[in-house]
């Protein structure tokens, strides 16, 4: 389980390239994560989560053609593996279970 | 789109990619100079290239840097296991170098700690004040026709009228110097000298706390009094004070609040602070100099620019009151040459920066704090010095060993690393020796100086950081040179007992040892010259004899002064006896305007009251007329000094000249006209620190006089303790309620220059523990330069050389050195010293010192032979057999 185990930032990074599908790397991930989020991330932070994410097997990347605005340098994206879905999915379900058990009547109140 | 040529800023780009791991580089940056670019479009330059230094610097994780590449791990820690070891067997192996070395580098880092401490203190000082950036005090400069004055005392109206007139000063505060006065409560009287009187935003715009009482009210009443923190507990103990009432000269006194006491780094002190309201002879005035004026600046004002305002404020205010007092037109005033200029000094300037008449209290030297760090730093220098000496020293001995490690295998690298390990092991660990002995030396110094520093206070993770990095720094310069030479032995020529004598090693030897005794040198010889100088002020003539002299102050707490004198005069040993309102040295004098009657113009004197005999009492020479005395009537009699009849521009017969004391407008009886009875010698009635000013002298019986307050004494000396207690007992019954209050003047006086003779002692401490360390230093290369001779001296001696010739031989080769370094080192202290002396008044010339060059070079010399003689003794008087055998 240890291996598997998703921060809850490193879960929002998961869905963030979700979301953004083909066009997922590393200023689009952070401005998007800041807009849902509200929260300003510095690149180093996106940069260390990603790194965690791609040691775990959950995310895989490759390099896009070379662009002017960054002086030249290739992009690179990032795209979520079959075993991030499974860790994604299954934090889901955890929490949804979860949720099922918290009794009717503490939520009301 | 980039706009034009835009980017980011080049530093941190290329900072980025000095720590960013190489696999990730062009990802991240690509991304930061993409947002970069972004934030450009958006938000304007300055802001996207703030973000983007804050995202650089937010890149610094482990993450992102790059790994230290360390060479196999493993292999790391062996190294260090094994050099720590050879370290220490070597140092144990040799324990005297050990000693010195450990104990020359030890003994300097703590001197040099002290000193920094020492030096943090005095530049520390006003540093606490809630707004000293903007806080100033108000200073003059006042021209007067013959010289100028600097004066740190200035108009009781100033700095009000420049708040009111100047939208720039957002506030003021005055302080009034004060004086002593006595203090009873529960019928026991003190006599209290720490008075002061201030404005009522005193706590807003100075940082000393209030600890009881409320800082708004503190005073709401007029007889409202703060006493500092010790003050209270001697009066009150545990009692809360507030609210009660202190009977004492000034009338009650009502305790308002309690202060915590003046901290130490305060240019004032005070132990009763009252209300400046309460004194009522301090009135509207932008002419005499009363009080202490503080100015708080708005933000951002330059002081420069109310330096400037204060010449139209003194145009407006202050000319008119001159013009009522001189009877002459402003314009003719400045005419005759004398003029005031006003200027602000930053609070914290004060201390250091500031040597002006009538301040609180002795101020520190600027100067001096940049000798003391110079002596650290070369005391440093010259430990340092001994390091790379005494390494290089023992490379005759250790030649060996490297030979054997360097045929056995041992890299270069490998034994580079050895011997710099060796050395900052040796630096560390006299650190750690230097920070116990400043420990152990803090009260003692502390006492020395004056001062109560706090050792712990600084010892702050950030501090010991520092020291430690200092340290190791030092241990690297030190042992980088040795290092590179021992390690660069080549081993077959070692091994077979070749003499090693490396030739382009020895101009930096020699070097070093000119450099260590150019500053030896340079301090004796400074110490023998500050050593000269204040024995020329202590035996100066000053124009009146300090000897046996007990001067009584506060005589006017007494009922009936003439009483008091007739009874002091029938204790036997008293010979004669003499008042006046100011005694030479700590005296204050008063200023009065005069001029010649007939002339327009007036000029400033320093005014004094002489009581009769006080003349004859303290020995000041009359050079024409007569002094004050019992069989005339004296009321409208003066006497000048000498400087005074030059300055009143009196020309012929002094005597008999009819001088006018121009009074102030609002002074109902007009100008009074003195006729001059007598002039005297100039005598110095201030500190040698400044030069005799004119100066006029009222009698006891003038219209000023009344109030004498010190009386001189001329006593027997050996019945001096006899003498002050007889006196005690009679001013037990014609003053009660009143302080005794005595003192020898040629004590007062040796006061004035204590900071003089305090550097002295420390320049002599300082002195003798450079010379040790050059020395030792000496020792070292003694020890290196024999050993590589010692077959030279056994083939000389076997061809019939005595032991005498081969030890002037060996002695000669380390006196062209000394001689260099006294040639160098003559014209060093002589610029440093007249820099030094250009701050006496009365100095020294430069050409009196020679015998301190003398003695300077004289003593290196000896003290270098006597260092020298021992291993060249040695050398000379072995058995040349045993030398020359090992071949």
């Amino acid at each position: 389980m240890k291996g598997t185990y998703l921060g809850e930032f490193q879960e929002i990074v998961l869905l963030t390239i979700l979301v953004l599908d083909e066009n997922a790397y590393g200023v689009s991930i952070q401005d998007e994560i800041s807009q849902r989020t509200g929260r300003e991330i510095s690149r180093g932070a996106l940069h260390t989560a990603l790194t965690r994410l791609d040691q775990k097997g959950f995310i895989t990347s490759f390099y896009g053609g070379a662009t002017t605005e960054r002086g030249g340098r290739r992009k690179r994206y990032y795209q979520v593996t079959n075993l991030g879905r499974n860790a994604l999915e299954e934090a889901k379900s955890i929490r949804d279970e979860l949720w099922n058990l918290i009794p009717k009547l503490g939520l009301q109140g | 789109m980039p706009k034009g040529d835009a980017h980011p800023s080049p530093f941190f780009t290329k900072l980025f990619s000095w720590f960013c791991k190489e696999e990730y580089h062009a990802e991240l940056q690509g991304d930061l100079e993409e947002e970069y670019h972004e934030n450009l479009k958006d938000q304007g330059a300055t802001i996207a290239n703030r973000l983007y230094k804050k995202e650089v610097l937010k890149m610094i994780r482990p993450s992102v840097i790059k790994r230290i590449k360390l060479n196999n791990n493993l292999n790391f820690t062996a190294m260090f296991k094994i050099n720590a070891k050879l370290a220490l067997r070597n140092l144990l192996k040799h324990k005297l170098y050990t000693i010195i070395n450990v104990g020359g580098l030890a003994i300097s880092l703590s001197v040099c700690m002290l000193i920094l401490l020492y030096v943090n203190s005095e530049i520390s000082y006003d540093n606490y004040h809630p707004n000293k950036d903007r806080l100033y005090r108000l200073a003059l400069d006042r021209f007067y026709p013959d010289h100028t004055s600097h004066y740190a005392l200035t108009p009781f109206s100033m700095a009000e009228q420049a708040a009111l007139d100047f939208p720039e000063v957002e506030a003021f505060c005055r302080i009034f110097p004060g004086f002593g006065i006595n203090v009873t409560y529960n019928n026991e009287t003190f006599l209290e000298n720490g008075l002061k009187a201030a404005d009522k935003n005193f706590f807003e715009l100075f940082g000393i706390k209030i600890l009881d009482g409320k800082k708004e009210e503190i005073f709401s009443v007029q007889n409202a009094v703060v006493l500092s923190q010790s003050t209270a507990l001697k009066y009150f103990g545990n009692k809360n004070p507030i609210g009660e009432i202190l009977k004492s000269d000034l009338g009650d006194l009502i305790v308002s609040g309690i202060a915590e006491d003046t901290p130490e780094n305060t240019h004032f002190k005070f132990d009763l602070l009252i209300n400046l309201e309460s004194l009522n002879f301090l009135q509207t005035n932008f002419v005499n100099f009363s009080v202490h004026n503080y100015l708080l600046l708005r933000e951002g004002v330059d002081a420069e620019l109310i330096n400037e305002k204060y010449n139209e404020l003194v145009e407006k205010y202050a000319a008119g009151q001159i013009e009522r007092n001189q009877k002459i037109s402003f314009e003719d005033f400045k005419a005759s040459g004398n003029g005031y200029n006003y200027f602000l000094q930053p609070i914290q300037d004060i201390h250091l920066k500031s040597q002006l008449e009538a301040e609180f209290e002795a101020n520190g030297n600027i100067t001096y704090i940049y000798i003391f760090l110079s002596i650290a730093i070369f005391i440093v220098a010259l430990a340092a010095v001994n390091f790379i000496n005494l390494a290089t020293a023992r490379s005759t001995e250790r030649a060996k060993e490297v030979g054997i490690r360097k045929v056995l295998g041992s890299e270069k690298k490998q034994l580079v690393n050895q011997f710099l390990f060796e050395s900052i092991f040796v630096s560390l660990s006299s650190m750690l020796i230097a920070i116990g002995l400043t420990y152990i030396i803090m009260p003692g110094f502390n006492g020395f100086i004056g001062k109560s520093i706090v050792l712990n206070e600084f010892m702050i993770i950030q501090n010991i950081i520092i020291l430690i990095a200092f340290s190791f720094v030092l241990g690297v310069i030190a042992g980088v040179y040795p290092a590179f030479v021992l390690s660069s032995f080549q081993p077959v020529i070692v091994l077979k007992g070749k003499l090693i004598r490396s030739k382009n090693g020895a101009w930096i030897r020699n070097g070093l040892v000119i450099f260590q005794f150019f500053i030896s040198i340079v301090l004796i010889c400074s110490t023998l010259i500050v050593g000269q100088q204040m024995k020329y002020l202590q035996n100066r003539d000053l124009g009146f004899d300090k000897e046996n002299l007990l001067v009584i102050e506060r005589a006017f707490g007494v009922q009936d002064i003439e009483t008091f004198k007739t009874e002091i005069a029938k204790i036997p040993g008293v010979n004669s006896i003499g008042g006046t309102t100011a005694m030479p040295g700590s005296g204050i004098y008063f200023g009065g305007s005069f001029r010649q009657e007939g002339m327009n113009e007036s000029i400033a004197l320093n005014c004094a009251v002489f009581a009769d005999e006080y003349q004859e009492t303290m020995n000041i020479e009359v050079l024409t007329g007569r002094s004050f005395s019992k069989d005339f009537n004296d009321s409208l009699a003066l006497i000048l000094n000498e400087s005074a009849v030059k300055a009143l521009g009196i020309t012929g017969d002094p005597i008999g000249a009819r001088i006018t004391n121009v009074q102030g407008a609002n002074n109902p009886q007009g100008d009074i006209v003195y006729q001059v009875v007598g002039v005297i010698k100039d005598y110095n009635y201030k500190s040698l620190h400044t030069e005799i000013t004119p100066m006029g002298i009222f009698s006891s019986e003038s219209a000023v006089g009344g109030n004498v307050a010190n009386l001189a004494l001329r006593i027997n000396p050996s019945q001096a303790s006899n003498i002050v207690e007889s006196i005690r007992e009679i001013w037990r019954v014609q003053a009660p309620n009143q302080t005794y209050v005595y003192s020898f003047l040629d004590d007062t006086l040796n006061e004035l220059y204590e900071t003089e003779e305090k550097s002295g002692e420390l320049f002599l401490v300082f002195t003798g523990i450079a010379i040790w360390i050059a020395c030792i230093g000496l020792f070292g290369l003694a020890t290196f330069i024999i050993g590589s001779r010692i077959k030279e001296i056994g083939v000389r001696k076997v061809l019939g050389a005595s032991s005498a010739r081969v030890v002037v031989l060996l002695v000669n080769d380390f006196n062209k050195l000394i001689f260099l370094a006294i040639l160098l080192a003559i014209p060093a202290s002589i610029w440093v010293m007249s820099q030094w002396l250009d701050s006496f008044a009365y100095r020294i010339n430069m050409t009196d010192t020679w015998f301190s060059f003398l003695i300077g070079g004289a003593i290196s010399l000896m003290v270098a032979w006597l260092t020298v003689s021992y291993h060249s003794i040695k050398a000379a008087r072995a058995n040349p057999v045993k030398n020359l055998r090992t071949e």
